[in-house]
């Protein structure tokens, strides 16, 4: 029941027994006596003899004033164990990474250019502060293992911040309610050891891990980047048009023009989505990913998309 | 019915369409707002059973994604506006406060008519909004609209926020009624300290309901003016700030938690007594709390924002404010508890759901205390954990509390007896199905459920499918008690003008009561609760 991944979480649940031990002891406490007031006290006949009593100031006052200081003494442990999940240690370095929450994926980005998306990659023992902005609606960014969770806004930035005790992947949630997906927009943590991270800073690549191939590298693209939550590649109609035989047809825009699917349209639509929307779909949908892929990634999501035909 | 007692016209006498949709009595008001609001629960509780159909397992069986965020969505909605918000005010409490003050009616009669027709013109826009085919245009914004999501959601935004505007005003009407009347209409004698708690945790509410339902109003037509005209109020594309709708959504949505509640609290207040033959414990403790948790529940809203991107300073300044409301709620318990030592307790159906309300009100309220605690909630927030603990307060306590003072009422109402063996086994299995629902998803939920997942990772199989058990249960208890307490009105066994031996002022008259209450206006001269009392025999 306790985490141990952070050092952080573990005095959260802390907090946490604390308050299940209270709330265990209350809820026996007053079950107990109910019940035994229900046994001890069952109707016998229609002459039982019944105590008048009204009340008892006594209690009263007693029933009050234990559970205000119950509640202040839960209240103040919970504050000071909070400051320190909120806020980063003062005085400390600290790594940022830029988050954005946008339906129904995650992207990160680097203090080295670096992007990822869906998997946020973290060296361990190190103070992470991310950055979070949405770019499209609310969207809550929970790691359930670090007791962290900071909802994720279009109109300001908001933080959170964890250090990893130990290398390994965690779950990412998405705990705001953002639309049809919104049980999709999952992610990894993976908290890498320091050779790991210096290897992956550096080259992108986890250690022992080779560079995919073009078509490769754009089929794990497509997928970690969200694009296949509103893009089928069987032909189905989602959110957007299906990429099944889409590159070279000639497509007709929702303004009157018609133009063939190329390289540069997709790549068009990839950073700057509202510029050329085919007819027949909803503008507003597809969130930019303008700054968010490289050259190379573009390139390789180009070669995955012109792979994907009915034959 | 015409042929027991020939001397007085049942309220219930004349039948027909017209007479009753016409009619400016109260009782015959909280009736049909009761037929209205049970319907709303059948369908919105059909959706909830659908919820945990498709949660059986992971991944898709029965509906889609978007067929799944309709589904909770339309659960939301429904059971929140036209079911539980009504819930007991406007059924018992139409139907019970004027009696229990000695009056012939409530203060404006065809105001409180107005409520009632407010109210389905209101259901019927939100129904509205299911015209259309259910792909695009059924509302799947959750209940609780989040801007900017409800701003560019293709589903019936407007039909739905529209039609909650107008139901916020069949909800000012009773609440400003209710006000009125415990003011100027109670009997000769029938001071503020001689009322019953019903009428004080009624009072409590419609407090609320007068004060609160303006900020939701206003809130739903700035959302509706945002879609339809663009004004850039909560759309951060336009310089709005989303987080605004949140504030004023939940400085609404909070109090109405406590609309919800402190009648249920009223009607566990009169069961009690009755049946434990003894005086409530505790008088002025348990009606002065019902208005301080009136008063602090306008100062918690925040706690709904621990995580939205709130300040940190309002973060902690709100979860104190929030361990307020544990102090009155807590002192409300130890009195009902308290009400029992040395009685002579009987435990027929309305005594269990009264006994039961408290059990499962232990652990709502106990399970509210992590979720006020900012470490923790940080965690907990939007998990499973929180839709265990709200359920625990919405079913567990308001729904359980309206079914126990169904039966309480059920021989005042109609002058009928239901079955009470049946009554025994609907909440034993209600009991047993509510906590076998809801108990997973607290577990899971502190595991790390998010709520409002169409889809789940396995790890959170076992748990959902235990829950999902225990829904259907929970769903077939309510056949089982509606069930009976139906068969009762037609061929129920007649029932005295007081089985239970009330002291309180509303069995003092036939069952069902005359359309006028009483033959001539009651003096009183001695508090509700006199049981024990020599000279009350």
């Amino acid at each position: 029941m306790i985490s141990d991944a952070t050092e952080v979480a573990a005095r959260v649940d802390m907090v946490q027994i604390f308050i299940f031990g209270m709330m265990a002891f209350w809820f026996i406490a007053c079950n107990a006596v109910l019940v035994y007031f229900m046994l001890r006290y069952r109707r016998k006949g229609p002459d039982d003899k019944v105590a008048n009593i009204k009340g008892n100031h006594m209690l009263e006052i007693v029933w009050t004033v234990i559970p205000c200081i119950l509640v202040l003494i839960i209240f103040y442990y919970g504050v000071v164990v909070w400051k320190d999940l909120r806020v980063p240690p003062e005085g400390e370095p600290v790594y940022e990474i830029s988050v954005t929450g946008q339906k129904w994926s995650w992207s990160f980005k680097y203090p080295n250019g670096a992007t990822t998306g869906n998997e946020l990659i973290v060296p361990v023992g190190t103070n992470i502060k991310l950055n979070m902005k949405s770019a499209d609606v609310i969207h809550s960014f929970f790691i359930p293992e670090f007791r962290v969770k900071e909802d994720v806004v279009p109109s300001q930035y908001t933080y959170m911040w964890f250090n990893a005790k130990y290398a390994g992947e965690y779950n990412i949630f998405c705990t705001e309610y953002c639309g049809k997906d919104h049980s999709h927009m999952l992610g990894k943590v993976k908290v890498l050891d320091a050779d790991n991270w210096e290897n992956w800073e550096k080259t992108g690549l986890m250690l022992g891990e080779e560079i995919l191939p073009p078509l490769e590298n754009g089929e794990k693209l497509f997928v970690k980047r969200g694009c296949k939550g509103c893009h089928s590649i069987d032909g189905v109609k989602l959110v957007g048009p299906t990429m099944l035989d889409a590159y070279g047809r000639s497509a007709a825009f929702d303004d009157g023009q018609s133009y063939t699917i190329d390289d540069n349209y997709i790549v068009e639509s990839i950073k700057y989505p509202e510029r050329h929307i085919v007819a027949g779909y909803p503008r507003g949908q597809m969130p930019s990913f303008d700054g968010q892929l490289s050259d190379s990634e573009l390139s390789d999501i180009i070669t995955y998309i012109k792979s994907i035909k009915s034959e | 019915m015409a042929t027991e007692n020939k001397e007085y016209s049942p309220y219930l006498e004349p039948k027909g369409f017209y007479n009753w949709f016409w009619t400016v009595d109260h009782k015959r008001i909280g009736l049909m707002y009761l037929y209205s609001i049970l319907f709303f629960f059948l369908i919105a509780g059909l959706c909830a059973l659908g919820v945990r159909a498709e949660l059986f397992y992971p991944g898709e069986q029965i509906v889609d994604h978007h067929g799944y965020n309709v589904l909770f969505t339309l659960h939301g909605a429904l059971m929140v506006f036209l079911f539980i918000v009504p819930g007991i005010p406007a059924t018992l409490g139409n139907f019970l406060l004027p009696l229990m003050i000695g009056a012939k009616d409530v203060a404006f009669p065809r105001l409180n008519i107005l409520s009632y027709w407010v109210y389905v013109l209101g259901a019927l826009v939100v129904l509205g909004s299911l015209i259309g085919p259910p792909g695009s245009s059924w509302l799947d914004t959750g209940w609780t609209f989040y801007t900017p999501y409800s701003i560019e959601s293709s589903t019936g935004v407007i039909p739905v926020t529209l039609g909650a505007f107008i139901l916020g005003f069949a909800s000012i009407l009773t609440g400003m009624n209710f006000i009125v009347t415990i003011h100027r209409m109670r009997a000769p004698g029938m001071t503020w300290h001689r009322m019953p708690l019903f009428v004080w945790s009624l009072y409590s509410a419609s407090l609320i309901q007068v004060l609160a339902t303006p900020v939701v109003a206003i809130t739903l037509l700035l959302l509706i003016m945002e879609r339809l005209l663009g004004i850039g109020i909560f759309s951060a594309a336009m310089g709005g700030d989303p987080i605004l709708f949140e504030n004023m959504f939940w400085f609404y949505s909070h109090p109405v938690v406590y609309i919800m509640i402190l009648p249920a609290m009223g009607v566990v207040a009169e069961i009690l007594p009755v049946f434990a033959r003894k005086p409530i414990f505790g008088y002025r403790a348990i009606a002065y709390s019902s208005l301080a948790i009136a008063l602090v529940s306008f100062f918690v809203w925040g706690h709904h924002l621990f995580v939205s991107g709130m300040s940190n300073w309002s973060r902690w300044i709100f979860s104190l404010l929030t361990f307020a409301v544990a102090i009155p709620t807590a002192i409300k318990v130890f009195n009902w508890i308290g009400t029992l030592y040395k009685g002579s307790v009987s435990f027929e159906s309305p005594m269990l759901y009264a006994c039961g309300f408290i059990f499962l009100f232990t652990i709502a309220g106990l399970t509210g205390l992590p979720l006020a605690t900012l470490a923790t909630d940080v965690h907990l927030h939007d998990t499973y954990f929180v839709v265990a603990h709200f359920h625990y307060t919405m079913q567990g306590g308001t729904v359980v509390a309206l079914v126990g003072g169904l039966h309480f009422w059920w021989p005042k109402i109609y002058g009928r007896m239901f079955n009470e063996t049946v009554a025994q086994v609907g909440f034993w299995t209600l009991f047993i199905g509510f906590n076998a629902t809801f108990i997973p998803q607290f577990i899971m939920g502190y595991q790390g459920m998010p709520r409002r997942y169409a889809d789940y990772l396995g790890e959170f199989h076992d748990m959902h499918f235990l829950s999902s058990v225990g829904a259907m249960i929970n769903g077939l208890a309510y056949f089982i008690i509606f069930g009976n307490l139906i068969w009762a009105v037609y061929k129920g066994k007649r029932a005295s003008a007081n089985p239970y031996g009330s002291l309180s002022l509303e069995w003092q008259t036939p069952s069902p009561p005359p359309l006028t209450n009483f033959d001539e206006v009651p003096t009183v001269t001695d508090w509700t609760y006199g049981y024990g009392d020599e000279q009350k025999a």
